[in-house]
Parts: structure tokens; sequence; C-alpha cells
């Protein structure tokens, strides 16, 4: 087969997005649960016959960005393409087989028509909680990923009358609020179909042929792009190095470090010397440091390179086993967003060594999640959980934005009077936080407050927090961000809380505020325009007074 | 309303006027003699009633009446986007519960471009020192944690005084559970500033998610001042040229309000130009006896396509405009970046891409000569041969062939190492699939079959793909209304007065019995009061009541008619069974056995101001076909080029073939064949024999 010219090629290639996109659409439309809901964790994608990813829908880069990588873990170490069965449905949540962490379903399914695969589509969503220590599932006090809640290695079970499975009926069993578990699973499921019959339309429309020409030059495209984009760095090897606070065991900082350099086209991510696993569960497995680095170089490299396996080609990561970027069974791994986005802050940072003025300053970096555990009026188990970003990095033409989602995740929030239609809580604010985005020439954005009080009897609080000690970064001048903290109000007075909790008991009427860290500034402070400051000044972004 | 029948009483002429960013469009009926006529005329920005009045003017000359004949204008304009996308705003404040102000800036910061490290750019619309919080609260069950602070009200109001404010709106937390808070805080403030403009969430959408309701209750207070001034310097011009005709203003809903009401919320008209579309639509629907209808309308930088199914368009209930949410209802309608204007580059190593950029009016396609230097899809359809530089948009326009070529060489075929003909083509191909891709998501969300629609294509560019995309998705049958370029002034002819309103009543819905039968009896007291002020007889009215549903846990909700006459549990039951029903269609799946959630009652009180079946087309002078040669499926091709006006009923013309009307081109491909309806539309229909 002759290549296809490049007309046809962006219509196929368009096709494959907007079959992510529908399955996206049908999560988002028929899902129960906040996370999934209001916050949008949840990812949808599309691959070739041989499980090579073709388009993502704009949804979550940490998730999009490992389903490939999990589906070559699938491929290798559980079942074998041929034996891929068109009725089946695969999932799994296991870290340990292609998984990052328990919370996040993963589903596949592989597409057949005339009896021939033709592809394979998959979804993964995060569930707002899969059992374990603590509700939603982060339990901080882990120390194996046993505690961490229901472990589903990779199973293939028919796709039809699914809730009637015995792997689903035991996984409801397991789960706190398992009507919200069964209703994004089915959503997940429904969104195969979508997807499944998405792909035949558009084989039957080409023939064999033509699409799987067409999946081999989308690939190849993305990959020609990556390569041209690193042959433009200087040959230079750059280092960078951050930290994560701790493991919510002991005070120990972890270490982040990344050396970067490229070699006949390739680009090398070097992660030796970054710490030793650790005990607590801010590990990542191979999968979500990949992803972490796939997305960080797609970011500085080539935002508008259509994102696929061919992105990856010329991409080598090096991560020692048992590190914290690549940590071996059992350790635990729930809160392994902690140290994914550092890793992306490292890269990051490496890169703007090699391209000064195209790479912004740290973001907020960590995904801030708490859960707060009751009980509704019927007694079951009722679990508000939340993610909670903070403020943008500044860069060399743009203030950092205030209050946005960034990095390696792209989250929602969820609506004040929502939570509070739903939860026995009521929120005293959630606003923005002067003064926590970093002085610059270019001021970083703004972090955020939430502060409720319980109106419940007890409730039990955990949290998986980060960036308290070591404040995301400035560059060129620029000043690093406020960290972030969280504090309980009880009769009276006041008591800083550790940035990782599990299951802490509140009573009625207690007061938990949490401020998120704003993002790093760029250049330096007194560089900065009078008339900006001005307005930072007259808005509140910048207060004189101590906040 | 569902008989063919004319049911126009008025013997006067009716206009409706259409105000576009580049250009105004009029379709005028003549209820004495049934005739109807259409214009183009540039838009004046500044002052777009100033475009119109100048528009009418030169209509009466043009088609031989007297402006004083004229009995009713309906117009939709589109001076609140114009107002948002060039942040052309008064300064406003918003009044919000203590803790809240920062609600409107963070939004749900979620972002779109996925690997993007700039940040989106977002509309603050109030900035952090004019919003301001009030001590009170309100809780989520409806009861009062702390009653309005009236210290904290005189405080707010000693900082708006004399800092310039020219509107307020509030927004307070739970709010949509009990207004109260905002009822008092209102009635306050009309003492305070009895001259300001003061918007209450709960007036304008009395729903759940506080971003969602600040965001709306901000739009409306910044747009009043500016369509208070708009509408009464259009009632002064009206008048100032005799024209006594009563107006209305087109709604994003599809329906027409008084301008009182549209003075009052603004922020019902962000929709008004594309719902005319849709209307349009719906009544070619109902003409041709086509229940199942895509709607396209292609124009210079955006593509809208609604979906008419069982003669009826649907309707959203949240959705968002430049970023900023919006919870009103409005016709459903996808908007994507491409059109004549979209702009074509490569960016290296060969990969294409076309729009969301658009060329815009200046410098417009480099066929315009006013500078244009990139491939525009204008550009290749001159290069095609398919757009005749010499007699576009009436002839008034000069386009040069040659700039169009060139921009297409340049740009597109040297670096793919094409010919300029098949990089044109290819272009085409290109935009057009991006527009089958958003026609498919729309009826995919809807669970619906493009076999069982026909595709209507209009508005400057729909002549030119609308066949090429109903291939993409597999569509056998065309429509080309007769005034394409103007159909939605034409859908505006014959809008009806639409009023939603809405009550949200929360909670399983096997245990709201006696709520839903309170709201229904509140929400029809309510309508038929509103319809009573725009002076609809009772036999010209509808009113038409729904449940919001979902599964519990759900975040969006299925909208399920109901018969507001018949007792609550007969309500309950049927609504169940036609939300399984629906879901299943929807989302492939339903749960018979899972708890099903009420969020609201809508009401949506219809008041029909007349509609008419369009006659016959009078047959034209003898035909004037000649010959062009086009670029068209990989060869040059001479094919007969005819005037629409020329063409003669029952005709079977077979493709390839041009057919030119004033202000926009048709192209029937070979494998297609055309005649016209009996109203004097143009139907395409693929030939049977050919794949």
């Amino acid at each position: 087969m002759s290549k296809l010219d490049a007309f046809r090629l962006e219509v196929i290639r368009n096709a494959f997005v907007a079959a992510a996109e529908e399955m996206s659409v049908t999560i988002w439309r028929t899902s129960r649960s906040t996370v999934v809901r209001e916050i949008l964790d949840y990812s949808t994608a599309v691959f070739d016959a041989n499980g090579r990813n073709l388009a993502q829908s704009a949804r979550i880069p940490v998730h999009l960005n490992s389903m490939a990588g999990c589906l070559q873990v699938l491929i290798s170490n559980f079942l074998p393409l041929e034996k891929w069965q068109e009725d089946n449905l695969i999932l799994l949540n296991d870290p340990y087989n292609g998984g990052q962490h328990l919370p996040d379903i993963i589903t596949f399914r592989a597409v057949f028509l005339d009896g021939a695969r033709i592809g394979i589509v998959g979804t993964l969503c995060h569930h707002s909680d899969v059992g374990g220590g603590a509700a939603g599932s982060y339990y901080a006090d882990a120390t194996e990923i046993f505690q961490e809640g229901l472990r589903i290695p990779p199973l293939s079970i028919p796709s039809t009358n699914i809730i009637e499975n015995a792997a689903v009926k035991v996984m409801l069993a397991n789960v706190r609020e398992p009507e919200k578990l069964e209703g994004d699973f089915l959503a997940q499921i429904s969104a195969l179909e979508i997807g499944k019959q998405a792909m035949q339309r558009i084989h039957s429309k080409y023939g064999n042929k033509i699409y799987s020409t067409a999946c081999d030059q989308i690939l190849e495209q993305s990959e020609n792009q990556m390569i041209e984009a690193i042959a433009k760095l200087p040959n230079i090897e750059a280092h960078f190095e951050d930290f994560v606070d701790d493991d919510g065991h002991s005070d120990a900082a972890i270490r982040i470090a990344a050396s970067i350099k490229t070699i006949n086209g390739r680009i090398i991510v070097d992660f030796t010397g970054s710490n030793a696993q650790v005990m607590g569960p801010v590990n990542c497995t191979m999968v979500t440091t990949e992803s972490a680095v796939y997305y960080a170089l797609l970011s500085v490299l080539g935002p508008d390179i259509p994102a696929n396996t061919g992105c990856y080609r010329p991409i080598n990561i090096i991560a020692p086993q048992g590190t914290v970027v690549n940590c071996e069974f059992p350790a635990p791994v729930a809160g392994r967003m902690a140290t994914a986005h550092r890793i992306v802050n490292v890269v990051h940072g490496a890169l703007a060594e090699l391209l000064p003025d195209k790479v912004p300053s740290a973001y907020y970096g960590t995904s801030y999640v708490y859960a707060l555990s009751t009980t509704n009026a019927d007694g079951k188990p009722l679990v508000y959980f939340e993610i909670e970003v903070g403020g943008g990095g500044a860069s060399c033409n743009s203030d950092g934005a205030n209050a946005y989602s960034c990095g390696l995740h792209n989250l929602s929030n969820t609506p004040v009077e929502m939570i509070e239609a739903e939860h026995p809580v009521t929120f005293l604010e959630y606003g923005l936080r002067p003064n926590s985005g970093g002085s610059g020439e270019q001021r970083g954005g703004l972090g955020l407050v939430r502060t409720w009080q319980l109106n419940s009897e007890t409730g039990k609080f955990s949290a998986n927090l980060e960036r308290f000690r070591f404040a995301p970064y400035g560059l060129n001048g620029g000043l690093p961000a406020a960290p972030g903290s969280l504090v309980l109000k009880r009769d009276g007075g006041e008591t800083e809380l550790p940035s990782k909790l599990g299951n802490k008991f509140l009573k009625n009427g207690d007061i938990i505020s949490l401020k998120t860290s704003g993002g790093g500034g760029f250049g330096p402070p007194e560089k900065r325009p009078i008339k900006a400051v001005k307005t930072d000044l007259a808005d509140g972004y910048v207060s004189d007074k101590e906040l | 309303m569902s008989s063919k029948k004319s049911i126009v009483e008025e013997q006067g002429i009716r206009v409706a006027i259409d105000t576009g960013g580049t250009f105004t469009d009029f379709q005028i009926y003549d209820s004495s003699s049934g005739n109807s006529y259409e214009l183009k005329t540039p838009t004046t920005p500044e002052d777009p009633s100033l475009g119109l009045v100048t528009g009418l003017e030169d209509a009466a000359k043009r088609f031989g009446f007297t402006l004083s004949q004229i009995d009713r204008i309906t117009h939709g304009t589109t001076i609140a986007t114009n107002a948002l996308l060039q942040s052309k705003f008064p300064r406003g404040a918003l009044i919000t519960t203590e803790g809240f102000t920062d609600v409107l800036e963070i939004g749900r910061h979620v972002r779109k471009d996925v690997y993007s490290l700039e940040p989106e750019h977002k509309h603050i619309l109030m900035c952090r020192r004019d919003r301001f919080g009030l001590s009170e609260r309100m809780g989520a069950s409806g009861t009062p944690i702390k009653p309005v602070c009236h210290k904290s009200l005189e405080s707010i109001v000693e900082k708006i005084t004399n800092n310039g404010i020219e509107t307020i709106a509030v927004c307070l937390i739970n709010a949509h559970v009990n207004a109260q808070h905002e009822i008092e805080v209102g009635n306050q403030l009309e003492k305070f500033f009895p001259t300001l403009p003061i918007s209450l969430s709960t007036d304008i959408t009395p729903e759940i998610r506080e971003y969602e309701r600040t965001s709306s209750v901000v739009l409306n207070a910044l747009l009043r001042p500016i369509v208070e001034t708009y509408i009464s310097n259009l009632e002064a011009r009206l008048k100032a040229i005799g024209i006594n005709a009563k107006v209305f203003i087109i709604q994003s809903n599809g329906g027409v309000c008084s301008p009182a009401t549209a003075s009052k919320e603004p922020v019902r008209l962000f929709l008004s130009g594309p719902s005319g579309g849709a209307a349009a639509a719906c009544h070619l629907s109902l003409l041709q006896n086509k229940p199942n209808l895509i709607a396209m309308d292609i124009g210079g930088t955006s593509t809208d396509v609604s979906i008419v199914f069982n003669g009826k368009t649907s309707d959203v209930y949240q959705s968002e405009i430049e970023g900023c949410a919006l919870k009103i209802p409005m016709i459903e309608i996808r908007t994507i970046g491409a059109g004549g204007g979209s702009i074509a580059s490569i960016s290296k190593p060969a990969n294409l891409r076309v729009g969301p950029e658009s060329a815009g009016a200046n410098p417009g396609p480099a066929a315009y000569g006013l500078g244009g230097e990139l491939a525009t899809v204008t550009d290749a359809h001159v290069a095609l041969g398919t757009i005749n530089p010499n007699s576009f948009f009436e002839g008034k326009l000069d386009l040069s062939g040659e700039l169009s070529r060139k921009v297409i060489d340049v740009n597109i075929a040297a670096p793919l190492q094409s010919s300029i003909e098949n990089a044109a083509e290819g272009l085409v191909e290109v935009v057009s699939a991006r527009m089958s891709n958003a026609i498919r998501l729309s009826l995919f969300e809807k669970g619906l079959d493009p076999l069982d629609f026909s595709l209507v294509g209009f508005g400057g560019g729909g002549g030119l793909h609308a066949i090429q995309v109903a291939e993409e998705i597999g569509i056998k049958h065309v429509l080309f209304p007769r005034y394409a370029s103007t159909f939605s002034a034409y859908g505006l002819l014959w809008s009806n007065i639409i009023h939603d309103f809405v009550v949200s009543v929360y909670g399983p819905i096997k245990e709201t019995g006696k709520q839903i039968i309170k709201a229904i009896e509140k929400l029809n007291k309510d309508a038929l009061q509103q319809l009573a002020e725009d002076s609809i007889a009772l036999k010209n009215s509808e009113l038409k009541t729904a449940l919001d549903l979902r599964y519990q846990g759900q975040a969006f909700e299925l909208s399920i008619n109901i018969n507001s006459d018949q007792d609550a549990s007969y309500i309950i039951d049927q609504a169940i069974k036609d939300f399984h029903d629906l879901h299943k269609l929807r989302y492939a799946y339903s749960q018979p056995e899972a708890v099903i959630e009420l969020v609201a009652v809508r009401l949506r009180a219809i008041g029909t101001i007349g509609y008419s079946a369009r006659p016959a087309p009078p047959c034209m002078s003898e035909e004037s076909i000649h010959k062009r040669d086009i670029y068209h499926e990989g060869a040059v091709k001479t094919v007969n080029v005819y005037k629409f006006d020329n063409l003669l009923a029952n005709e079977i013309i077979e493709g390839p073939v041009i057919i030119e009307q004033p202000y926009t081109t048709i192209l029937i491909p070979a494998h297609w064949n055309t005649q016209l309806t009996e109203f004097g539309d143009l139907e395409a229909t693929k030939r049977e024999n050919s794949e």
C-alpha cells in the first residue's frame, strides 16, 4: 500500500480522535460519583489492532499516557493479543500489572469486524472508593498495597450481563459506596461499546488497507515531529532536582533527580540518584513514571503534536528498580501523584536549562486529595472526596493562572452547593489565597482556600497533600510560591495538621481549612511593572496584610 | 400547529432581521400577496441599529412597499455575543455570600488543551475589587443559617456608591433552594440605587451549582446597560422613519420575547442569531414533511449544527460561551471553528491543519485582495473554480482567482509537493470531514442514526460542503433552502413567543408527588400571566411541562415531557418509564432498579404568533445556462452552471453541476441528482446505482 496523502490522513486521524471523544462524553453524561461527573477524573483512548495508542480524548494526561504502557504489560504478561476475544472485557486496577493505583479501574475491549481484530478501545476511571484503610482509598498510613483497597489483577470476563459477574460482585462487596462504583463502572462499559462502534465504522468506511496504513502513518507522523523537536535541543546535559515533602511515616524529604540529554535524535531521561522507594504510599510504578515523563516532554517539545504511541518512540527513560520512581511490590502507591507531579516539575526544570524561554516556573505540583467519611441517615457510609488544584507557574510572557488545573492532571471542581446537598458540611470559604503566588517580573498564580465545618456527630478525615515544605520553584530570578497548609480549628483553638493524614477523627463543629500552594514567579520581582503591582494590590491578589 | 394551513391573519408586511458580525440579513414576507424577499446589507458594528434601518429603507425601495406597512419585526442580534467577544462591558459589581467572592474567577478550572503550558484566556467579567462578600448564609436545606446582616450590606453599598459602577449582580449560596435572602438584598439595593439595573441569580436561573449561576447572572448584569441602550436606539430609529411595528427579539431558546424582556434578561440573547437557523430548519421540516433534519449553517468563521428530530430541535440547559458558563435554556447547537474563512496550514513535517483560526472579514481570504496571505477554505473553492470570482455576492465583490491559487500553492501545495488543484480539493475534504465529525457527535449524543436524516445546507458555505458532508456520514438526501444565505432570518420570520420557567425540586421522584403538583400550579400561573402580558390569546398558547430526571448520583439530567393534567402518581409512573427508555436510547443502557432523582420541573409557554405555508415560487425567465471548468474529483470537468431562480419545478438535473444563488453557490457532485421541490427549495439525492 502506498502512502496516504496528508488530507486523507488528517481526515482519518480526526475520526479516531472523535471516537475517543464520543467515549468521553458517554462517561461524563452517565457517571454517578462527584469525582467522575464533576471533577472529571477519567480518560478514554483508542488503539490500533496491535495495541498502539492512536488517539486520546482531551482529558487527563497521567491517565492517557499510561494506557498504552498498561496495554503492553497486559499483552506480554497476561493475555497475548491473539487470545483477546470479541465479547470479553479486560479489567484491572493492579499497579503491579500495568495500573497506577487502586482507585483507577481500567477497562479494555478488543474491537472485531468480520472476525478480525481491528483495534482496542480503553477507559480509565478514578472511582470514589475501592475499599482499604480509609474512605476514598487514599490511606496515608499504609505501608503495603494490601491496606489500600481491593486489588483486581487483569481479568478477562464476558462483557454481557456484567453486574451479575462474580468478579464484579466481589468488587461491589468490598467498597464503601457500591452504587457509585456500579454506576461509574457501567458508564465505562457503555463507553467501550460506543468506542467499538466508532472504530468499526471507520474501518468499514475505508477498508482494511487504508485503515491499517493510516494507523501506521499516524504514529509515524507524530514520531517524526517529536524527533524534529528533539533535534532542535542544544547538545548539553541538563540536571534538576526537587523534593517530595515526606511519605507520611517519617520527616525525611524524598529526592527526585533527573538528567536529560539527547543522543542521535533520541532523548534520554535518567532518574538515577532519586530516592529509594519509601514506606508510605507516594511511590510510583514504572507506568506512572513513564506517563509523567511523556506528558512533561510533550508539553514543552510539542504541545501541538497529536499525542499517541509515536510520540513515545524517541524517548528513553532510565528509572532504577526499587526507587520511588520505579517501586517494587508490595509498596503502597495510592498517593503516587505527589511524586508523579514532582517528576513533571523536575523534567520541566531540566528542560528550562535547555529552553529558558519555553518553560514556565513550577505549578503547584500536586493533587490536593482529601476525603471525609461520614454516614447518612440510614447508616450507610458516605464519602466526601476532593481533589483540589493551586496556582500555575509564571512564564517569560505571562503571569501564572490563578486556581488553574495544570500539568499532569486536568480536574474540575465540585460545586460547594453540590457538596452541601449531599454531605454534612457547611463551607465557610472557597476562594483565592492572596500572596500565595511567587513574586517575579511575572507573578505566579494564586492557590486556593477551602474551609468547611462538619455538621455531623462524627467524621473520619484523611488527606494526601504535598508542597507543605518544598515550595514550587521560581525561574530566572522569580521567587518560589507559598507552600500549602492544613489547619484544624476546634473549640476556639487551631492546630496545624501534617500533609499526610490517615483517619483523623473529627467531631461536630470542627473546622478544616486547606490552603493550596500557588505557582512560582518568573524573572526578578524588582522588574515587575509598577502598573501590574498596583493592580495586584487593588484586587488584593497581593496584600501587605499577613494572610 | 400541525396543519400546513396558514393561520396568519394580518395583512401587513412582516420583516425578520438577523444582524450578524459581517452582514445584516433580511427576510420580508408580504402577507397580502404571499410573496417573500431576501436582502443582505453590511452590518454597522458601532451601532447595528443604523445598518438595520438603512437596510429596511433599501428593502422598501427595492421591493416596492412603504415602511408604514410593516406591522411586525422579528430581530436576531449578536449584540450580546459581540460584547463578550470584545470584553466591551460597563463596570459592574457582584454581591455574593461572604467567603465566596472568588467563585466567579475560579470557575471550574479545567483546561481544554491538555498539553499546552499557556493558560487559556479567561474572561473574569468583574474584577476582584468589584466583588463583595455579604454576611449572610442560607443552608443547603433552605433553612437560613445566618440572616442578612444590614450593616454588612450598607458597607458594601458605601463602597459601590460613586465608584463608577453601572450595574449590580447578586448571587448568594444556596439561593436556588430558598431565594429569600436574594430577594431581601434586591429590595434593599433598589432603594439605595433606584437608577441602577439589579440582577438576581434566582430570577435568571434558580438552579444548583454556584459558579454557573454566578456566571449567568453576572453576564446578565453586564449586558443590561448595553442591550437597554441598543433597544432604545433601535426603537427611536424605527419611529423616526415611520415604522410603527410590533418588535420582537429572538432568544437562545428559539422563541421571541418583547424588547422589555430582552432588556431585563439580555443573557437570554446569546444564541439569538444561530437559533434562527434552527427555527428555520424546524419550519422546513414541517413544510417538506421531513421530520428528521440536520441543519448545517456554514458561515465565515464557524459552522453551527442543530438536529431536528420528529420535527423539533432539542434544548440544553447548560452551556458555555467563550469559556463562561451559562445556565439558560438554549436550542442545542454545536459550533465548530470551521467556515469559509478558516485558515489552512502545514506544520512540519507534513501535518495539515484547517481552522479554527480564521481570516475574518478583513483581510479575509486572499481572493478578496485585501492583503490576505494565508490559504482559506474560500480560496480553495475559488482555485477549484466552484466559486465564480466574478459573481461573488451579487457580483459586488470582485475576487481574484490568481491570488487564491498563489496562497494555496505557497502554503499547501508546495510543502506537500502536490498540484494546486489537488491541494485545494484535499483542503475542502478535510474541512468537510471536521463538519461531519461534529454532526456525528451531535447525533451520537442522542443515540440517533444518520441514515434516518436529511441534511440541510445553508449559510454562505452550505452549498459547497453539504453533499460532501452527507457522503462522509452516509446521508442520501440533502436540501438547499431557497434563501440559503438568509435562512436564519427566514426562521425568525416564523418564530413563536417562548418563555421558559423552572422550579427546583430535589429528591427521589417517588417521594416528590406533592411538590410536583405544587410546582406545576406555580409554573402555570406564572406562564399564563406572562402570556397575558404579551397579549397572547389563550387559543394561541401552549404550555409544555417536563421533569428533569437522572439516576441518583448522575450530574446530567434528561428532560422528560409529562402530561400535567394528570394526577401525581400517573405523572410519576409514566415519567419513570420514559426516562429508562430514553437513557437506554442515548447511552446504550438503563438500570430499571436504580433510584431516579427529580431535579427540576420545567415549563415552556409558547404563544404562537402565526405561521404560513410558503407559496410555490413563480416560474422565472427562460433558462440561461452557461458552462464553466471546475476541478472535481481529481480532474478538470466542464459543467453546466444554472441560476437558482431560473430552475423549473420537476426538472431533474444530473451532477456534476453548479447552481448559483445571489449570495451563495451550490455544488451538486457527480453521482447526485437534484430538482426543485414544490416549495421552491432544492433537493439533492444520491443516484441509486452509484457507490
